[in-house]
């Protein structure tokens, strides 16, 4: 019976891995039962057999031309160039860096295409009636130019309609729409009245009041209507 | 001369051709010292020398390739010795299901040569049947352990297990080994 209770420690204690008090009392026991000797000695022998046999497995060494092999085998795949971010942090952000400003710049370019001509650009200047510079430098149109000012949704048109309307000009640079063939006219009559060779205020004093003057329609005079006379298809016949 | 980034403790270092002759003269070196444990591992999991040669060649071939990858230069003998144990169990696994299918009533292996049945004794076959029948996990640890009479912190560096890990496992291999030969013993063949 006391024999069945150290049946377990002594697989441990051959092991080496019993506590040192079931240890002590283990060896206690063994010192007066000569069975659990024998087998606490086969125990022992078999751990060291193992232990030996574990290590001789392993104990071999290498044959000589193993490192000459590995050395034939490195050179035939050298590692290729790397460059110096390779293996760092940056080595990993680079491509998701170059995809995102790939992304960037296509959305900039598909924007770009959708956002209107600004003035001084050179699509803005495309679409701006032409202009001339006078010789006491006023602008005015010129009048041999009709302004690209497309009806919206014209087949011309319809690609940018809004670029002219989002032109913004200076106050100092404000146009007159002048009549066809008034335009030295104008220009003369400009210059007399910045030069105050003119009075301007006479000059629309002149031109009488600005109040609206009701227009005076003399009424239709419609001859009476002949039914008697031949029908309208016979008529047109002739 | 091609050049190489190896990266150092952390940081990034780029090498000139002249360095790049340090670095192959390092891993020279770090071949010398470490193909032993790389053929060592795979011997304790293969138990045939042409096997572990190859598997050797492989692992040391490997860390060649990704030696820049390894930032802690210290840890390159544990490193080397998992990419062993790893390929090393690969090459185990894929060999005796090949066994197993073409000489399943074989009563020795058939990878071991006349000669090696001549040296090994009874007692080794029988002990690497049974190693081979371990979990690996126990397996690794008690390789490790005795490869180079490494103690319980070396395997567990080698490993990356924590000592007390290693300990129980270790002490868990060596008795299963003990109960699976236990049939030796009573047969007094060990006496």
């Amino acid at each position: 019976m006391a024999c069945e209770r150290y049946k377990v420690s002594l697989a441990d204690a051959a092991l080496g891995e019993l506590e040192p008090a079931p240890e002590a009392e283990l060896r206690a026991h063994l010192e007066n039962c000569a069975a659990c000797r024998a087998a606490f000695d086969a125990e022992r022998r078999l751990v060291a057999a193992i232990d030996w046999g574990v290590a001789a497995s392993v104990a071999a060494e290498p044959s000589p031309e193993l490192a000459a092999r590995v050395r034939q085998r490195i050179e035939a795949v050298r590692v290729p160039a790397r460059p110096w971010f390779a293996g760092s942090w940056i080595g990993r952000w680079v491509p998701a860096a170059a995809g995102a400003l790939v992304v960037l710049a296509l959305v900039t370019m598909w924007l770009a295409r959708r956002e209107p001509a600004r003035p001084g650009t050179p699509e803005s200047a495309k679409n701006v009636p032409s202009q001339h510079h006078s010789q006491s430098g006023a602008r005015v149109p010129d009048e041999s130019v009709t302004p690209r000012v497309r009806p919206v949704g014209s087949a011309a048109g319809s690609r940018r309609p809004h670029i002219v309307r989002k032109v913004v000009l200076k106050a100092a640079e404000a146009e007159v729409l002048v009549p066809p063939g008034q335009r030295e006219a104008i220009l003369q009559l400009y210059e007399a009245v910045r030069s105050r060779r003119a009075d301007a205020a006479s000059l629309l004093a002149k031109r009488g009041s600005l109040e609206p003057v009701a227009l005076k329609i003399a009424p239709l005079e419609v001859a009476a209507l002949d039914l008697d006379s031949k029908p309208l298809e016979a008529a047109s016949d002739h | 001369m091609q050049e190489l980034a190896i990266c150092c403790t952390g940081s990034v270092v780029k090498l000139d051709a002249e360095s790049t002759s340090d670095i192959d003269r390092e891993f020279e070196q770090r071949l010398a010292d470490c193909s032993t444990l790389a053929f060592r591992v795979a011997m304790g999991v293969l138990h045939n020398r042409e096997d572990a040669e190859d598997v050797a060649q492989e692992t040391l071939l490997r860390a060649y390739k990704n030696f820049y990858r390894l930032r802690e230069r210290e840890r390159f003998r544990a490193w080397l010795a998992r990419i062993a144990w790893r390929l090393a169990v690969d090459r185990w696994r894929a060999t005796a299901r090949r066994e197993r299918r073409e000489v399943a009533a074989a009563e020795t292996p058939p990878s071991l040569t006349v000669e090696e049945l001549a040296t090994r004794s009874e007692f080794q076959q029988h002990l690497e049947r049974a190693m081979d029948e371990l979990p690996e996990k126990l397996r690794l640890v008690l390789i490790l352990a005795a490869i180079e009479g490494h103690n319980l912190r070396e395997v567990a560096r080698l490993a990356g297990l924590p000592q007390g890990t290693v300990k129980s496992r270790l002490h868990l291999a060596r008795k299963q080994l003990a109960e699976k030969l236990k049939w030796l013993a009573r047969d007094t063949k060990l006496a």
